[in-house]
């Protein structure tokens, strides 16, 4: 243990699995030193239900045939998914509502270009994502606080203490990640939030696998402390 | 901390690292003040993350809805950039076609064989055929979903569809109006001149059926059957049930079990086809709003033919219209062995039908009326049609054009030819209302005309100052405050800007009005 933190000089929390406590060791084909350590696979974005997909992409073809009433029917289904999305995405603003009627008029303009090689949430999430950008960097140039007052959250659970906890903790994180840069933000939220894999992540954003996780390293980072700030501004008279 | 640390307490806080590296992590984490710290700074995030996740926004989806629609059915309708690349090249395809068409060679003239087979159809009655009076995002629905528009023709057995925030009027071969709300999909089962069928398989229509002779109208829906005597009424369809509402005559509701029912003007009565109960209520301002809107597209009535009962069907008398006095209902369904499944049956006292104004009616207030130019006087009235004062005479349709033997399947053609100014009939009609102190149920439709923002030759710079008028005469003297800062904001210098300058002036002085 003393040579491996005199090789490497890292922090304490640097994991060496028992079998790995060596100087080197071959895994495959390769020879990987003591100082490398395996980091944590990111876990990948889960499947959809295949129904889900197939019925989306069916729509989205008929939509490329000028069906129009298929539209329709594609809005109805992922509306909620997408008021979610920008919601965490930009955060509470009055707005919210304009940027989803933004995001279907884009992607009803978009959708004749969708090829189907990735899923179609992938394709959709795109969408919020540049909506998204588009709107954190018009609030960040006039940099406008955020004074608004956080529309209420609907809890499908209907409980009304764990409604308001789901408030005040949805207050606590959109205030959080207001400290975070908008590509930051973005990867954050997607991971954090929606749950994407960094695969799924690096598509929608157009990045690259070892970007998005750098981005998320950071966002982390400044999220931890951002909350941290906030909890004790909040606990302070 | 370096990237590997801050993932792996992540991963840890998220249960998400494999047991054995989770063991050495959380006993490091035990004996580490530091890395102790941030575990735990991380699980407070983690916790607020997930409730996070729980939560969704609060969402005006009928708004969203709305203007979601409607810009995506602009795009639909506007033509592409290539198709208007395509259109720009038409000209010069046409005229290579006529240049193929003169040089490319012909085989000599043959006696054509009439094909095995081939069924001649007959080419549909001008008499059988459905007018689209005004289309917003109508749609025919069939192999290849088409855009209808106005000044088309529908025949029986088509389907049409509106889409979400869309509305379509259809004038059926009998002369009734049809009036179909947004995300509303209707078949027109049977449309003959003396037997209309409407099978509506979702959304909300409104109906103004003529009063003329015919064999039967019927609208169906999850298992009901709508039976009018020339009416105005409407009828929705959800997952729940199916409501019925009635501005004027009545209907006979056949459900598929339990006692036909008869509704009345004013009444609205909701259908649960789940459990098969029923209950009644006033019109909501939506639906007063629909009959408004079908009821101005109507087209005025000749000589007004006592409604005929339909064979078979015993209608009872009713009193004299004019009366105001509750009504009692009863329905009867089967039980369903629980006794708070037992339908309540309320009375709900009748809303006074329409009124009849007499050509001498005066109002009580006199109105300010509208400047020169924007609303041009109503055609004048034929004697037959005076009891009826209110409605305006609209063009007499033109003669069913007649097809003649030529091709084998006609080509549809309009049979119907309106105005297209449907905003102009509903202002004049409201400047009547307002006149005759009725104004109220023209409020909706004021609004939204009011706030329409596309040019329309001060429609709605009218619809905003009829509007300060009328709720100015309904005595709510806060909103015509409200209407005319309104406009007085969007039309500074408008042709009203003096009245409304002078009214607010007058409301703000007394606090009452005159």
């Amino acid at each position: 243990m003393a040579m491996l933190r005199s090789q490497s000089a890292v922090s304490p929390l640097e994991y060496s699995p028992p079998m790995e406590r060596m100087d080197t060791h071959t895994r495959g084909s390769s020879h990987v030193s003591a100082g490398v350590i395996t980091l944590p696979r990111l876990l990948p974005t889960p499947l959809p239900a295949p129904s889900v997909e197939v019925k989306l992409k069916r729509l989205v073809a008929r939509i490329q045939a000028d069906d129009v009433a298929a539209f329709d029917e594609l809005y109805r289904l992922t509306r909620a998914d997408v008021a979610r999305t920008l919601f965490h995405l930009v955060g509470p603003r009055s707005d919210l509502e304009d940027l989803i009627q933004d995001t279907y008029v884009r992607l009803f303009k978009a959708v004749k270009s969708f090829r189907g090689e990735s899923a179609f949430r992938t394709f959709l999430y795109r969408v919020c994502s540049n909506v998204a950008l588009m709107n954190l960097r018009w609030w960040r140039r006039r940099h406008e606080e955020l004074v608004e007052v956080l529309p209420e959250a609907a809890d499908e659970a209907n409980d009304p203490e764990a409604c308001a906890q789901a408030t005040q903790a949805t207050r606590l994180v959109h205030r959080a990640l207001e400290k975070l840069t908008a590509k930051k933000r973005v990867v954050f939220v997607y991971h954090e939030l929606l749950g994407m894999g960094p695969e799924e992540i690096a598509e929608v954003t157009g990045t690259t696998y070892n970007t998005v996780r750098s981005r998320l390293h950071h966002a982390r980072l400044e999220f931890a402390d951002a909350m941290r700030a906030i909890a004790q501004v909040e606990v302070l008279p | 901390m370096s990237k590997h640390d801050t993932a792996r307490l992540w991963a840890l806080a998220a249960d998400k690292l494999p047991p054995d590296e989770a063991a050495w992590a959380e006993h490091h984490v035990s004996e580490c003040a530091d890395c102790s710290d941030v575990l735990e700074g991380v699980r407070s995030a983690r916790v607020a993350l997930t409730a996070t996740t729980r939560s969704a926004p609060v969402v005006h989806w009928e708004r969203v809805d709305t203007a979601v629609s409607a810009a995506i059915a602009a795009k639909a309708l506007k033509p592409s950039f290539g198709f208007k690349l395509a259109l720009a090249g038409v000209p010069a395809l046409v005229a290579a076609a006529l240049v193929a068409a003169v040089l490319w060679p012909r085989p000599p003239a043959q006696a054509l064989e009439a094909p095995q087979g081939a069924v001649a159809q007959a080419p549909q009655p001008a008499s059988e055929v459905t007018g689209v009076l005004r289309a917003e995002g109508l749609l025919l629905v069939g192999p290849e979903t088409s855009v209808l528009k106005s000044g088309g023709a529908l025949a029986h057995g088509d389907v049409v569809r509106t889409a979400l925030a869309g509305r379509g009027f259809l004038a059926l071969p009998d002369k009734s109006v049809v009036r179909l709300g947004g995300a509303t999909q209707v078949a027109l089962t049977r449309t003959a001149a003396d037997d209309i069928a409407l099978t509506l398989e979702q959304g909300r229509l409104a109906v103004h059926a003529a009063h003329v002779k015919r064999r039967g109208f019927v609208v169906h829906t999850q298992g009901l059957a709508v039976r009018v005597v020339g009416t105005t009424f409407s009828v929705s369809t959800t997952r729940e049930g199916v409501e019925v509402a009635v501005s004027e005559g009545r209907v006979l509701v056949e459900p598929p079990r339990g006692e036909t029912m008869v509704v009345e003007p004013g009444q609205r009565v909701r259908f649960d086809t789940q459990k098969w109960k029923s209950s009644q209520g006033p019109l909501s301002p939506s639906q007063q709003q629909e009959l408004s809107e079908v009821l101005a597209v109507a087209p005025m009535e000749p000589a007004a033919t006592p409604a005929q009962p339909l064979a078979g069907l015993v209608v009872p008398e009713r009193a004299a219209p004019a009366a105001l006095k509750p009504l009692r209902v009863k329905v009867s369904v089967p039980a369903a062995g629980d006794a708070a499944a037992t339908p309540k049956v309320q009375v709900v006292a009748a809303q006074a039908p329409r009124p009849v104004l007499p050509p001498e009616a005066s109002p009580a207030l006199p109105p300010a009326p509208l400047p020169a130019a924007p609303l041009p006087p109503p055609p004048p009235l034929e004697p037959a049609v005076a009891q009826d004062s209110e409605w305006n005479a609209l063009p007499a349709p033109p003669p069913p054009v007649d097809v003649g033997p030529g091709p084998m399947v006609a080509p549809r053609q309009s049979a119907v030819e309106l105005p297209d100014d449907l905003e102009l009939l509903f202002l004049q009609r409201a400047q009547r209302a307002y006149e005759g102190g009725q104004c109220e149920r023209y409020l909706l439709g004021l609004e939204e005309l009011a706030s329409d923002s596309r040019p329309n030759a001060g429609r709605s710079e009218q619809a905003r100052v009829l509007r300060a008028r009328c709720f100015d005469a309904l005595g709510r003297s806060d909103k015509a405050q409200e209407e005319y800062r309104r406009y007085l904001r969007d039309y500074a210098a408008g042709r009203y800007a003096a009245e409304a300058a002078r009214e607010l002036n007058r409301l703000d002085f007394d606090g009452y009005p005159r």
